[in-house]
């Protein structure tokens, strides 16, 4: 086995994971400057295949191909045109969100959908078919793309769209990576009157009230979201803070902003202790957390105005914040269950707050409309999102249970944030996997795009 | 794939039919293991040793392999890899030979050390290369506290053991910088059938219980393992121990 040498001393060889820094593998990392660097690798992809990589934001092992090729996209991240009538844009798939955001912005225009960070790249987020806050009335990312360039494994880039190639435009939206690599977008930009938020709280005292008031609110917003504390139980149970907007007028704005409406300044960052003791984020300081937050959020406040990254972001305030659970990293799990399921949503807080799997905050939104791509995440219904770190004990079993009343519900697990889901349990939560397998085994018949999770999960 | 929460879905046993190493797979494998491999020269308990595996849902292959014959390393391990990932290997290899033979047949203790040491070392070293292709994986090797400190009663394997820990000690640091995981596991006196009849040292234990424990030392990081885990302070003091004082110590 001579050829064996090769993955010892090799300096692409890298230990990748996803954010939550559980289950690292070792693949080749290939920066990708140029389109011919990407046709390539893909042409001479060995036994155990390749995979395109964003920012890895993805919280489990969705961006990792042990053994086999990892194109690095952040370095294929230019802006290639841009349309300021239509705002249709066009750009490589490595671009950071962050990126788009500070080049038109400033232009009075906004991404179509952001999620809670960033730092993520455009074929990242077309992989993943994210979702924002303003999903109940924007969907997913899918619904804003025109158009992407696609390098399939045969080593060709063909244009996929809505209209030509449909079938397989949407098997790559949501995707993961799994037909083949985005090498650019075109994705539509959403008008904006400026870089603020007019923005609406609401407090609620327990779950039903939480959901009500969402219901209310997101009628009258384009986004809305709300936070959980989960460490609340009894009478308490889902108390939590509602906060809705929209993008403020020039008239909203006190004078100082109003005369320059579209001024945006990422904010400041801190950053995180690099290797914090894994007991830094424990039940106490967590509760202590969650208790101050809830007293501290108005019980009800009106149009207050908000920068961009306050109101979207508020987590890139933190460098490298993964970093304080510790070495044994965390998880996050997310699921959606349809509205007449809202029960469970109660049932995973409260199996959740019994094993003490402790939290800073949840997040709960109410999705719209899914859209055309069989393995897109968003449905109708309520979909919960928390952090737990991995040493909970107990952990395993409890979300191996959520995630069995969840299916049964018809609801799903999200792959972009899933690390340790059972396989068995993918086909009944995504029951259109057959469909996409179909159009996969046409795009890629000897399964040359590969991930660690395709290997957990496609089985 | 070993998931977020340290959960493999594949187990391979070197040794298959290894008392220890099937403890260690019914304790290791959980909601997601679908395939165990077993690989061995003894077919038919091999079989025999599956059946309770497969009643309770899982895939079991079963691949002939024998530790002497090292020209076959790499054929058997091709057959154990090529039907998908392995998430962690057991190596459970190893004879404990007869001392009092071993004692007066030089060709007999040699072949004791031999398959304890520069045997075992080849079947890890080419496993251990198989998860570094791989990209990701465990590897556990059997190892003994003999090794550590060899007594009069079992010098001989444990010379050979000692071969093989030393070589594990090594292959740890080298598992860390190309991303494989190595755990060295040194049991005191274990009941099985390798020990029947002979007398028990303090500390002795079951199968299960040092299954157990490396369950445990896993889920905390830990890459040498006694077991128990008292026997690691008293191997060190055994070390110092002056060897008058030694003799005269129970096994
Ligand atoms: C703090 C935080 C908040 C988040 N909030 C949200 C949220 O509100 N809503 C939401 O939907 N998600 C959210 N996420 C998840 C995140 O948006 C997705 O995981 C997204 O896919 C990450 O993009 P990335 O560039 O980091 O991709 P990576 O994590 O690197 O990759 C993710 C997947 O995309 C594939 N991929 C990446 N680039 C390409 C390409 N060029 N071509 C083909 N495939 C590619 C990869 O193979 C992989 O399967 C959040 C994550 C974090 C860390």
């Amino acid at each position: 086995m001579s050829e064996v040498s090769g993955l010892h001393r090799d300096d692409r060889l890298a230990t990748l994971t996803g954010w939550g820094r559980t289950s690292p593998s070792r693949a080749y990392l290939v920066p990708v400057h140029d389109e011919a660097t990407a046709v390539d690798e893909v042409r001479g992809a060995g036994a155990r295949g390749i995979l395109a990589r964003g920012l890895g934001r993805s919280y489990g092992d969705s961006a990792q191909n042990a053994g086999g090729a990892v194109l690095d996209m952040t370095t294929l991240n230019q802006v290639l045109s841009f349309d300021s009538v239509s705002g249709i844009v066009t750009v490589e798939a490595g671009i950071s969100i962050d990126a788009l955001i500070t080049l038109f912005l400033p232009q009075g225009w906004f991404v179509p959908v952001t999620p809670g960070t960033r730092s993520v790249t455009i074929g990242g987020a077309i992989a993943a078919d994210i979702h924002g806050k303003n999903h109940h009335v924007a969907g997913s990312i899918g619904n804003h793309i025109h158009s992407i360039d696609l390098l399939f494994a045969d080593g060709q880039v063909r244009t996929l769209s809505p209209d030509q190639s449909s079938d397989q435009f949407w098997a790559t939206v949501g995707g993961m990576g799994l037909t083949g690599v985005i090498l650019r977008a075109r994705v539509q930009l959403t008008k904006v009157p400026s870089a603020f938020i007019n923005v609406q709280t609401q407090r609620a005292n327990n779950l039903d009230e939480l959901m009500e008031r969402q219901i209310d609110l997101e009628h009258k917003y384009p986004y809305c979201v709300a936070w959980i504390d989960c460490l609340s139980k009894g009478s308490k149970l889902g108390r939590g803070v509602i906060t809705a907007g929209s993008f403020a007028d020039i008239s909203q704005l006190p004078s100082n902003k109003a005369a320059r409406p579209l001024d945006y300044e990422p904010a400041t960052t801190i950053s995180a202790p690099t290797m914090a003791p894994s007991g830094l984020l424990n039940r106490w300081s967590v509760a202590a957390f969650n208790e101050a937050w809830f007293r501290k959020s108005p019980k009800h406040r009106q149009d207050e105005i908000q920068s961009m990254a306050t109101f979207f972001h508020p987590l890139d305030g933190v460098a490298g914040w993964n970093a304080l659970y510790g070495r044994a990293g965390f998880i996050q799990y997310q699921f959606v269950v349809p509205e007449d399921a809202a029960e469970v949503v109660r049932t995973a807080i409260e199996r959740l707050s019994n094993i003490q799997a402790a939290s800073f905050l949840a997040v709960l939104k109410r999705f719209g409309a899914g859209n055309l791509a069989p393995m897109s995440f968003p449905m109708p219904g309520w979909t919960l999102a928390l952090d737990i770190p991995t040493g909970v004990v107990g952990l395993s079993h409890v979300l191996d249970g959520l995630d069995e009343l969840i299916a049964q519900a018809g609801g799903r697990v999200y792959l972009a944030k899933d690390s340790r889901m059972r396989s068995e349990l993918l086909p009944m939560m995504y029951p259109r996997i057959e469909e996409w397998n179909h159009t996969r085994e046409l795009m890629d018949p000897n399964q040359h795009f590969r991930s660690d999770q395709a290997r957990r999960l496609h089985r | 794939m070993i998931d977020a929460l340290g959960q493999p879905q594949s187990v391979f046993l070197a040794g298959g039919t290894s008392e220890i190493g099937l403890a260690i797979v019914r304790e290791l494998i959980g909601p997601r293991v679908d395939r165990i491999v077993l690989a061995g020269r003894n077919l038919s308990q091999m079989a025999q040793d599956a059946e309770p595996f497969q009643v309770s849902g899982h895939t079991v292959s079963i691949v002939e392999l024998d530790v002497e014959d090292t020209a076959g390393h790499e054929g058997a391990l091709d057959s154990v890899f090529s039907q998908g990932d392995i998430d962690i290997a057991i190596m459970a290899i190893g004879v404990l030979g007869i001392q009092s033979d071993d004692e007066r047949d030089v060709d007999s203790a040699m072949r004791t050390i031999r398959v304890n040491s520069t045997d075992s070392i080849e079947l890890t070293f080419r496993t251990f290369q198989q998860l570094v292709q791989q990209g990701h994986g465990t590897v556990i090797v059997l190892s003994s506290i003999a090794a550590v400190r060899p007594r009069r009663a079992n010098f001989i394997y444990g010379a050979g053991k000692a071969g093989l820990d030393a070589f594990v000690q090594g292959l740890i640091e080298l598992g860390n910088e190309v991303g494989i995981k190595v755990i060295l596991v040194r049991p005191g006196f274990v009941r099985t059938k390798m020990t029947e009849g002979m007398a028990e040292a303090p500390f002795s234990l079951d199968p299960i219980d040092v299954a157990k424990d490396i369950k445990n030392a896993i889920g905390k990081g830990k890459s040498i393992i006694y077991s128990p885990a008292q026997i690691g302070p008293l191997a060190t003091a055994l070390k110092v121990i002056p060897r008058p004082i030694l003799r005269k110590l129970p096994r």
